[in-house]
């Protein structure tokens, strides 16, 4: 009895906690990774007011310098506070593992380009975003990345493909190839001072 | 006591005061016929500093409300000092047997916080006046004017202070001794007002006793922060009665709805209340003080519009609450039903009417009602109760007390509730 009053609270703090772990992730670099998860991150934190961490996983980090002023701790790691975000950068997947785990909030991690090391985190992450570009020059790497990383080891359906740019050929062509929609990507002059005209574009995206 | 040749540049016209180590004497000065203050202090004395500290204080002020120093002389056994001459009466003397508007009385307040003010924000280090009483401050051509800097200091002199000031006047921590900030000025500024206060007719003034009370608190970190703030809550209430005098109507205007309690009701009063004036074409927007209502509500309501910083929803309107990574947008104008949950103490002197909900129902009962309840301004709704119950709560605060209506839909406003807000708005100008 007392073993399935324990299970429906837990399956009820489990609903709870429901879609708040989003990952975002990019076929290669410099394809507005960061910027797209700073952008949600800041949504939820300051118009959906909701408690969110931000966590960027990466070897050096390219948020320090403006984040870094006002530091605080979080369970068991040091992060920062910035704009009502609570940022932790780091470089450690069994820390970003254990903070998924562990958060109630919304957590938001900022994988960069998806690797063997970071596919536990991605797996463990409730929304899943790939970001990728179609240009013509770019597109072949797309293909690629998703037949590599994608394909066969992770649901396509429980994952978000998002593009740079609005190009609707090739959302019929992705389409017509993966039986998956391609979103794009809503356009944010500064994720740290969002407008109300980007938030439905971000809450399609979560 | 007077030993220096000073015969060739001033005329002795009155002793004004002596004692056997000071004196204060009012002079003339031969070539340009001004009068003047010649403080003389004997050497000896213990306090023959403070005419030095007054001259070497005073000397980089240039400003009208504050006496000029002209010279400062000495001899063997006495220090000089020679300043202006305030002619005028005190505030003391100005409150014998008169009693003073609530017009009156701000100004001279707002005019006390501007002196101070002044001193506080003095070039390199802020000046603590120290002695602020209603002796030391003259009215002159209908302008206040403070004198007597003898125990003025700076800032950083007055870590380690010896027990000073006037008792009744002084704030606690001034004549207990020890460290000192601009905080003890507030408190003594206070009690000016206070002292006006009483012979005012602003005697019953529930704002204006609220600010009395946080700038006389006996705890300093409970006391009003600094003498700008005091004095910007000062023309806030100057302020609200200027919007009256131009017709402003219903803009800018601020109705608070405050709750006894929790779950009293006061947000759903409060969001009737908006929907009741934007249905009577009177711009109104809500705004929730303590929590993210507008915003929850935006995320449950499917065909709400978002529009700088407004969600729009039928005859709703709120002020989302965003947080810094939000683009600003200016407040919109109009009327603002503000909702305060249970506590009001911050936002008293900015509000024109006050809603206060109380509960019916049986286990909320016994509350302690605050002092301002029975205040003109201030309105009482008693929710989740019955006829009996408000004609009770009605008798127990000799004030009417309005029942509200059970309601079963949270987001639509019914006719009863409507009358509700009739009944008690029908009496405000401006609003219905």
């Amino acid at each position: 009895m007392k073993r399935i009053i324990f299970n429906k609270i837990k399956n009820k703090k489990d609903n709870n906690n429901k879609g708040k772990t989003i990952c975002v992730s990019a076929v290669a670099p410099k394809l507005g990774c960061t910027f797209i998860s700073l952008a949600i991150a800041n949504f939820i934190g300051s118009c959906l007011r909701e408690n969110v961490i931000f966590i960027e996983l990466k070897e050096e980090s390219s948020l320090l310098g403006m984040v870094g002023e006002n530091q605080i701790s979080i369970g068991r790691s040091i992060g920062y506070k910035y704009k009502g975000v609570k940022y932790i950068l780091t470089n450690s997947v069994e820390e970003a593992i254990e903070l998924l785990a562990r958060e109630r909030g919304y957590v938001i991690v900022d994988l960069g380009v998806l690797g063997n090391n970071t596919a536990a985190v991605f797996n463990i992450c409730e929304n899943k975003i790939i970001i990728g570009s179609f240009m013509p020059w770019q597109r072949r790497d797309f293909h690629e990345f998703i037949r590599k990383n994608i394909f066969k080891r992770f649901d396509m359906e429980n994952i978000k493909f998002c593009q740079l740019g609005r190009d609707k050929k090739a959302q019929q062509l992705f389409y017509e190839s993966y039986r998956c929609r391609l979103n794009n990507l809503p356009k944010i002059d500064n994720p740290f001072s969002l407008k109300e005209e980007n938030f439905e574009d971000i809450i399609n995206l979560l | 006591m007077i030993n220096i040749n000073l015969d060739d540049r001033y005329e002795i016209i009155k002793t004004l005061q002596q004692s056997a180590a000071t004196a204060v004497v009012l002079v003339r000065h031969k070539k340009i016929g001004a009068l003047r203050i010649l403080k003389a202090i004997s050497k000896a004395s213990p306090d023959a500093h403070s005419i030095l500290s007054e001259a070497h204080l005073l000397q980089g002020f240039n400003s009208t409300l504050l006496p000029t120093i002209y010279e400062v002389e000495e001899d063997e056994e006495v220090y000089y000092l020679i300043e202006e001459y305030i002619d005028g009466i005190s505030l003391r003397e100005y409150l014998l047997g008169k009693v003073i508007t609530k017009d009156e009385l701000i100004k001279f307040a707002v005019e006390i916080c501007s002196i101070v003010e002044l001193l506080h924000k003095a070039g390199r280090e802020p000046v603590l006046y120290l002695d602020m009483k209603p002796d030391h401050l003259i009215i002159q051509e209908e302008k206040i004017r403070l004198i007597d800097f003898g125990i003025s200091m700076r800032k950083s002199e007055c870590r380690q202070m010896n027990p000073q000031g006037t008792p009744n006047w002084a704030a606690p921590e001034q004549l207990r001794g020890g460290f000192l900030d601009e905080r003890c000025d507030i408190y003594a500024v206070g009690k000016v007002i206070d002292f006006m206060r009483s012979n005012s007719y602003a005697k019953d003034d529930y704002k204006l006793a609220y600010l009395i009370e946080k700038a006389t608190a006996e705890n300093v970190e409970l006391r009003t922060k600094s003498i700008s703030v005091l004095k910007e809550q000062l023309i806030a209430l100057i302020g609200s009665k200027g919007n009256e005098k131009f017709g402003k109507k219903h803009l800018d205007k601020r109705i608070a709805v405050v709750g006894s309690g929790t779950s009293v009701g006061t947000t759903h009063i409060a969001i009737s209340l908006c929907k009741f004036f934007n249905k009577r074409k009177i711009d109104t927007y809500y705004e929730d003080l303590r929590k993210n209502t507008v915003n929850d509500i935006w995320k449950s309501v499917k065909s709400a519009r978002l529009e700088e910083g407004v969600l729009y929803h039928d005859c709703f309107r709120g002020v989302m609450n965003y947080g810094d990574a939000i683009e600003k947008h200016k407040p919109p104008v109009g009327l603002r039903v503000l909702d305060c949950g249970k506590d009001a103490t911050d936002i008293l002197l900015s509000v024109d009417i006050l809603i206060y909900v109380i509960s019916g129902s049986p286990w909320q009962q016994n509350m302690i009602y605050p002092p301002w309840i029975k205040e003109k301004n201030v309105y009482i709704i008693n929710n989740f109760s019955n006829k009996i119950t408000s004609i009770k709560k009605a008798k127990e605060l000799k004030k009417r007390v309005y029942m509200y209506p059970l309601t079963r839909n949270s987001m639509d406003l019914s006719k009863e509730e409507e009358k509700v807000f009739t009944a008690i708005f029908k009496n405000e100008k401006d609003y219905i």
